[in-house]
């Protein structure tokens, strides 16, 4: 099968995902009690008005009607409007998406550029004490909640060390021209370099705290694959060969040890979509995790509904990117 | 060894290098770009010019700016300083009205109907002047959006007449009621619903689909307030600039623009407020605590009419029983709940009313902790305690309801009545208070309720929790108002608050409402927990600053002027 052939069949195989999806969420966002009506006309108006709100949002049909009549707009493009925001869902998730999939990126750059080399860094030093310091960082790394840390390290670079921004995407008083919603891509592309470095500024925090965990992961897992692959015979091979300890490494256990990292960094970027929910809301970043985030506080069915969609797409295109990059990484593997 | 191969994994190793020095390059680039011109968030958050910005941050996001359809608080931040109303609430005495757009009004004899005198100087951001049909058209299209597409705060002004209202001259005009409602006057004054919106500015933008222009107006401001919409980023922030035009002048010093931006943590305002970037703080009652006493920033209690209750289902066995609900009432720990939950911020309250409200009654009972007067009264019911079994429902993401709900579970627990907690969401709450059966004995045993005012008359409180439309059937839970959530159904105290809401005699209205505080407290249908002051936190440059009780997180930005502030 050629590249082209198996990327297209992974995205045809996305609408019965897409479908299942839809359904699961439908049905679960329903389940929950409570009464968006109420909410949408506001808590002390009276059950008359409660009511008419009701008819207008669909929600006295039966559910298997509700779910028939937005999957009948859904197919025609349309994700319905939003309770909270009053307008429509498919425009709340254009403008927010490029904060999360910046956020997300980003964070995966933080990962790869440092869990990489501190897991080559703590296998060539195994049971050094450089190697048992990386591990009980990674171990930190690991089991630390991201909230709390986000909001440790809010306080310790925000409040008394002042080197980083609290929030938000770009500080208030600086101008972007909106090209493409990216931020650091809008000022590459208009050669706004005030607002390139405020943008890097603001996102560094909030991404490193996402990336944290899958840093340590990737450090972890990139160390006990190195050092399986240190023993392996061909490793012997090489050093008996005369080649230099930093080819060995590098070329061969490096590449053979890369392949499960790659795997879990694929995985790894559908975690982080979830941490954004918390991230996005803790520095207040415009993105679709703090959409969502609200959208469920609100039962907002149809923001939920439009999230999750856009989740999964997401989702799925990091899940083929990672399939893509086997071939490159193992030529073993062909489509 | 292949060529192609070793190409390519020193291209990688390039790669990753450049993006390396990238990262720390622009790294080292800002931080020198940052020491050389630090701090850069202070000085880029508003423009270098000569006009004063007050930075005010909301928890929430704008929803809509029509003021027909905006009921909730952080819609209302941004309504409430752009559109006005005909009579204010005093600050100080929650009875008395401020003439505002209206300048004097008449009632008619039997409360039927008011003459308001309208202001002649006022005109509308887009340039219209104001008038008594502005004043109908405003009515009229709240009503009607209500009607058609179930938005709240309607409700407030829903007891007016529209047809049968007249304009009597271009600044005098005749509201005319449905029927006798002593509260008008004090609804009128309500911060949502009686709100003035330009008429020229809808009729311009009404569609024959559409034609009280909601579809513009919930994105496009004109009102007559001090304040306009200048800007409006989603999710993101508000800014408002001075109307030039505004009827009371300008003279004095005031804020010539506002700006909002959302930060939804208490726990991040806090840090704005703290480092300066933020005028006004809206901090949680912890946060407002960890920041009392930091040089710079003013924590200010002031009282509100804000009260928290717990509803007793008074259909329901063993509630039903008024020696029962007696008993719990008496093994509440209020002064406990205030000096722990409140952090000793607040009082417990006396009787359904908050203090801070005409008509509340000083002299009204009020249950104390005695857990022994609670083990006599269970056994005067004839009840054990090991026997009473009840179910406590409240909004888990409300910290205080928690605890408040924890701490009569201990008290109770310690005579042997078990109190089980059922947290759940607010929208959650209406399923277990309006069961599918319609009977009130399904209904929840206990649920706590915050009430804030709509309008400030004892009226949005007692008709809205203890008033009964149907004596003949009280296990229907359609026989009552949606809050009565404690099913109570009192004869005389209907015919009390029917009297109140009728006669437009002041003073017969207090003395009927100071008896109706009486019946419910005896009845006990709820605990009446605690009064929540309002605390405002805010910088100490930020003055004029004041609480309006009556108007629930919305600010009065006309008085704020800002003095010794360093420029941003």
């Amino acid at each position: 099968m050629k590249l082209w052939q198996f990327i297209l069949r992974r995205l045809i195989l996305m609408i019965p995902l897409l479908l299942g999806i839809t359904l699961l969420t439908f049905t679960i966002s329903h389940l929950v009690p409570g009464d968006p009506a109420r909410l949408a006309a506001g808590l002390h108006a009276p059950p008359e008005v409660v009511e008419i709100m009701r008819r207008r949002l669909g929600l006295d049909k039966p559910l298997y009607v509700q779910y028939y009549l937005y999957m009948k707009r859904l197919i025609r493009g349309d994700l319905g409007t939003s309770i909270m925001t009053r307008r429509p869902v498919i425009e709340d998730i254009l403008t927010r998406w490029p904060g999360t999939i910046e956020l997300t990126t980003f964070a995966m750059i933080i990962i790869i550029l440092m869990g990489i080399p501190l897991g080559i860094i703590s296998s060539t030093n195994k049971d050094k004490p450089l190697d048992h310091f990386l591990r009980i960082f990674s171990l930190f790394g690991v089991s630390i909640p991201s909230f709390w840390l986000a909001l440790l390290l809010q306080l310790l670079f925000c409040k008394y060390l002042k080197i980083f921004p609290l929030g938000y995407r770009i500080d208030p008083g600086i101008y972007l021209k909106r090209i493409t919603g990216f931020n650091i891509i809008d000022s590459i592309i208009t050669l706004n370099l005030k607002a390139l470095l405020n943008s890097l500024w603001h996102i560094f925090l909030p991404a490193f705290t996402l990336a944290l965990q899958g840093m340590a992961t990737v450090q972890r897992l990139l160390r006990s694959n190195m050092l399986d692959a240190l023993t392996q015979d061909y490793i012997r091979m090489a050093r008996a060969k005369g080649l230099p300890e930093r080819k060995v490494i590098y070329r061969h256990a490096l590449r053979n040890s890369l392949i499960p990292v790659v795997t879990v960094i694929g995985l790894m970027y559908g975690g982080m979509l979830g941490g954004t929910f918390i991230i996005e809301s803790i520095f207040s970043w415009q993105g679709l995790g703090r959409y969502g985030a609200r959208a469920i506080l609100n039962l907002d069915f149809p923001a939920i509904m439009g999230t999750t969609i856009m989740y999964t797409v997401i989702y799925a295109i990091a899940n083929l990117i990672v399939d893509i990059l086997y071939a490159y990484l193992d030529p073993r593997i062909r489509y | 060894m292949n060529t192609k191969k070793g190409l390519t994994t020193i291209q990688a190793i390039l790669i990753i290098i450049i993006l390396v020095i990238a990262a720390a390059g622009s790294y080292v680039w800002y931080s020198y770009y940052t020491k050389k011109k630090a701090p850069p968030q202070e000085e880029e958050v508003t423009p270098k010019v000569e006009e004063v910005t007050l930075i005010v941050p909301r928890g929430g996001i704008v929803m809509t700016l029509d003021p027909a359809e905006s009921y909730s608080v952080p819609t209302h931040e941004v309504i409430v300083p752009v559109y006005e109303t005909l009579l204010r609430y005093d600050p100080k005495n929650t009875s008395h009205l401020i003439p505002w757009l209206a300048e004097s009004w008449e009632v008619g004899k039997n409360g039927m109907w008011y003459v308001f005198h309208l202001r002649k100087n006022v005109t509308f951001h887009c340039g219209t002047p104001f008038n008594a049909s502005a004043v109908i058209y405003s009515f009229n299209r709240t009503i009607s959006l209500m009607e058609e597409k179930g938005f709240g705060p309607g409700w407030v002004i829903s007891a007016i007449d529209i047809e049968h209202c007249k304009i009597i001259d271009p600044y005098t005009v005749n509201i005319t009621l449905k029927y006798p409602y002593a509260p008008f006057l004090y609804a009128l004054a309500a911060q949502w619903g009686p709100l003035i919106i330009c008429p020229a500015c809808c009729k311009a933008h009404a569609t024959p689909e559409d034609p009280w222009a909601y579809e513009y107006m919930k994105e496009h401001m004109c009102g007559t307030g001090p304040y306009m919409l200048a800007e409006w980023v989603r999710e993101d922030h508000v800014t408002l600039v001075k109307n030039p035009n505004y009827w009371k002048g300008w003279k004095g010093k005031h804020v010539d623009k506002i700006y909002m931006p959302i930060i939804e943590e208490s726990s991040t305002r806090r840090l704005r407020l703290e480092e300066g970037s933020i005028d006004i703080g809206g901090l949680t009652l912890e946060d407002a605590i960890a920041v009392n006493g930091t040089p710079g920033i003013i924590v200010e209690v002031v009282p509100s009419l804000n009260n928290l209750m717990i509803f007793m289902n008074t259909q329901k066995p063993p509630l039903n029983n008024k020696l029962v609900r007696q008993a719990i009432s008496y093994i509440f720990d209020y002064e406990g709940a205030v000096e722990t939950i409140r952090h000793g911020l607040g009082a417990q309250a006396r009787g359904p009313l908050p203090s801070a409200l005409w008509g509340w009654d000083p002299e009204c009972p009020q249950y104390t902790h005695n857990l022994t007067k609670a083990k006599e009264l269970l056994e005067k019911a004839g009840y054990k305690p090991e026997d009473i079994k009840l179910e406590l429902w409240y909004i888990e993401t409300v910290e205080e309801e928690r605890r408040v709900a924890e701490l009569l579970q201990a008290e109770a627990a310690k005579i042997g009545v078990t109190i089980e907690l059922r947290g759940t969401t607010w929208a959650g709450l209406n399923d277990v208070l309006r069961p599918g059966s319609g009977n009130a004995t399904d209904a929840a045993d206990m649920a706590i309720l915050y009430w804030y005012p709509d309008f400030a008359d004892p009226d949005d409180y007692l008709s809205n929790m203890y008033y009964c439309y149907n004596e003949s059937d009280p296990t229907n839970i359609y026989s009552y108002p949606y809050f009565n959530w404690a099913y109570y159904c009192n004869s005389t105290l209907n015919r009390i608050l029917d009297e109140a809401r009728r006669t437009t005699n002041f003073t017969r209205r207090v003395e009927l409402y100071k008896m109706a505080q009486r019946i419910i407290v005896e009845d006990a249908p709820a605990l009446f927990i605690f009064e929540e002051p309002a605390i405002l936190t805010y910088r100490s440059w930020v003055k004029g600053y004041y609480f309006n009780p009556c108007y629930v997180g919305t600010i009065d930005f006309y008085s704020i002027y800002i003095e010794g502030r360093e420029s941003r």
